[in-house]
């Protein structure tokens, strides 16, 4: 069974050699490819892809709003951005819509295949200052409490870590714990994460 | 037949008088003329005239103008055939060219007087109109008001003069700032447009021209050594797109901050750990406050940075790399340390350091090199940030 890849991606080049890549490689197929937000939102839900790679800087509709409309319609599809320069701020709004990782743009072929692969067999990559980032943000002091969603002792215990500069598998190690149950926390850590900025964005929305 | 009087100061001895003697004459409520021991027969609250009255460097009486305006004179004439028909004639020289008259009523107004010398004179006739040949004479001056002196116009002019001046230089120094503010906006938007078109248009064509590559070395399986050269090919276009990736870094104005330097810190290092298989451990505060860094700032703290994992990757053998970012005391230390040989100083190392060394002062910031605490090195920049957060 092929890990089934969408792509949103401007530059057309990008694009299409991007999706000859991934249709030529085994287990991997490209079933869709979406010049734009608006072409991605019309197609995708249809198509329910496994594995989304969409690029943060769009014209129009950015990659991020983009995420927000898909994910309700597409619970089970893990988003990765793809993004020119690592700019944490803007990684960090992608994971609170909904996005699970993120990659740059120059990454090589085999790493990208091998983020979507990850991703999809169950991965959560998270780099430090998203890790950071989202401690901080568990730390804030809830205003309403329809967004106290809480991080678990062991989550985190993982985002201390992983702020660190540990890698998943040195997490595992440091906790005793195995791969796939690091993989487990960070997943249910964006999970939270989105919900609670969902809550947040909810809240303030009302109190407008 | 008419003696003529004596009229001075030291009055006091005369003879058998026909015309009235003026006896005493005050201005504003001083004695200016006559016998002090006389002053009853005018007023018991009368000041002494020589006790009083200060004079100018010619021993001139002067007079203090009060704020009314008017200047008083009161006299007195001794007579002793039916004073009530006394006759008076005064002048002030300087203001009046002929003698006015006033009977009975013995007090006189001058209104508007300018300050300055005047002398006042008087006469007096009995009521069969013989005169005084000699007036009773008294020279003043009256003293200029604060604001009728020369010093206060002076001090008027002056201060329009430095109002106008500073209303005048604070308008340049606005305009200045204006101006100021107005270049760094423009330099901003510039930047943020070079950061644009090199991201959107060099970034993402490389990225495009480097997957093509890629599908290009995929379709040529055949003969094995063009696809080699493909894939280097790609993955030098790759090298590039990083590069470019910095440069976008560098001029975006939207990276002017110690929070984007804290990304781009933590990017260098995983590249760089990744690539030499080493642990990569991250020591930043876990709230990086929003601090400004200046283009040039983050230019040369990166080139630093780079230069020293580029240092760990070629001498250290280390296994364990740690980059430290802390913020106190209006100071930002970005530390590079390793656990690996430790650090010789030979003389092509050497001028790597003294290049770190330049950079730093060249952004008033400092740069040292020592051993770690468990051996390895550690790099330390520092940078002031006090002088960074008044200038923003």
């Amino acid at each position: 069974m092929n890990i089934r890849v969408a792509i949103v991606e401007d530059d057309k080049s990008v694009r299409e050699n991007l999706c000859v890549l991934i249709n030529s490689k085994e287990g991997f197929s490209c079933v869709a490819s979406c010049p734009s937000t608006e072409d991605a939102c019309a197609r995708l839900p249809q198509l329910s892809p496994d594995v989304v790679l969409m690029d943060i800087h769009l014209p129009g509709k950015s990659g991020i709003a983009c995420v927000t409309k898909l994910r309700p319609m597409l619970p089970k599809t893990q988003i990765i951005m793809l993004t020119i320069e690592e700019d944490s701020e803007q990684v960090f709004d992608s994971m609170k819509a909904g996005a699970t990782g993120y990659l740059v743009k120059h990454s090589s072929l085999e790493e990208i295949l091998e983020a979507i692969a990850d991703v999809h067999s169950g991965g959560a990559p998270m780099s430090s200052q998203i890790a950071r980032k989202v401690v901080t943000t568990f730390r804030k002091p809830i205003e309403e409490e329809s967004t106290a969603v809480k991080l678990s002792a062991r989550e985190e215990a993982v985002l201390v870590l992983l702020a660190k500069g540990y890698r998943s598998k040195e997490v595992a190690k440091d906790l005793g714990i195995g791969l796939g149950t690091v993989n487990t926390y960070i997943r249910n850590i964006y999970e939270k994460l989105h919900v609670r900025s969902r809550a947040e964005a909810v809240a303030r929305f009302i109190q407008r | 037949m008419i003696d003529p009087l004596y009229l001075n100061a030291t009055l006091g001895n005369f003879t058998n008088i026909v015309p009235p003697l003026i006896e005493a004459v005050k201005a504003d409520d001083l004695l200016i003329y006559g016998h002090p021991a006389e002053r009853s027969s005018l007023n018991t609250n009368s000041r002494d005239a020589r006790q009083f009255i200060h004079r100018t460097s010619e021993n001139i009486p002067i007079i203090p103008a009060d704020n009314s305006h008017v200047l008083e004179f009161q006299y007195t004439a001794n007579s002793f055939v039916n004073s009530k028909a006394t006759r008076f004639r005064y002048r002030m020289k300087g203001v009046d060219t002929e003698w006015h008259e006033k009977t009975g009523e013995r007090v006189v107004h001058y209104a508007n007087l300018r300050p300055g010398n005047y002398t006042f004179e008087l006469i007096s006739a009995t009521h069969q109109n013989v005169w005084n040949t000699m007036p009773a004479s008294f020279s003043f001056n009256l003293k200029a008001r604060f604001w009728e002196t020369a010093w206060f116009y002076v001090f008027c002019a002056a201060s329009v003069i430095a109002v106008v001046l500073l209303m005048h230089s604070f308008r340049l120094k606005l305009q200045h700032r204006l101006m100021k503010v107005t270049e760094q906006q423009n330099l901003a938007k510039e930047r943020a447009r070079i950061a644009r078109d090199l991201h959107d248009d060099l970034g993402t064509s490389l990225t495009g021209l480097a997957l093509e590559l890629d599908v290009i070395a995929r379709k040529d399986q055949g003969t094995g050594a063009t696809s080699a050269d493909l894939k280097e090919s790609a993955r030098k276009t790759r090298a590039l797109a990083a590069r470019m990736r910095d440069l976008v870094w560098t001029a975006n104005p939207a990276c002017d901050s110690i929070i984007s330097l804290a990304d781009f810190i933590e990017q260098l290092g995983d590249q760089f750990a990744r690539g030499a298989e080493m642990r990569l451990r991250l020591d930043f505060p876990g709230n990086i406050p929003p601090i400004q860094l200046s283009p040039e700032t983050r230019h040369q703290l990166s080139l630093c940075i780079r230069e020293s994992l580029s240092n760990v990757l070629r001498h250290a053998k280390a296994t364990e790399l740690v980059l430290r970012l802390v913020i106190c005391n209006d100071e930002l230390i970005v530390q590079v340390a390793d656990n690996g040989l430790g650090f010789k100083s030979t003389s092509k190392n050497g001028s790597g350091l003294k290049n770190m060394a330049e950079r730093m002062n060249s952004i008033g910031g400092s740069f040292s090199c020592e051993p770690g605490t468990n051996n390895g090195t550690t790099v330390s920049l520092h940078l002031p940030l006090k002088e960074k957060a008044k200038s923003r």
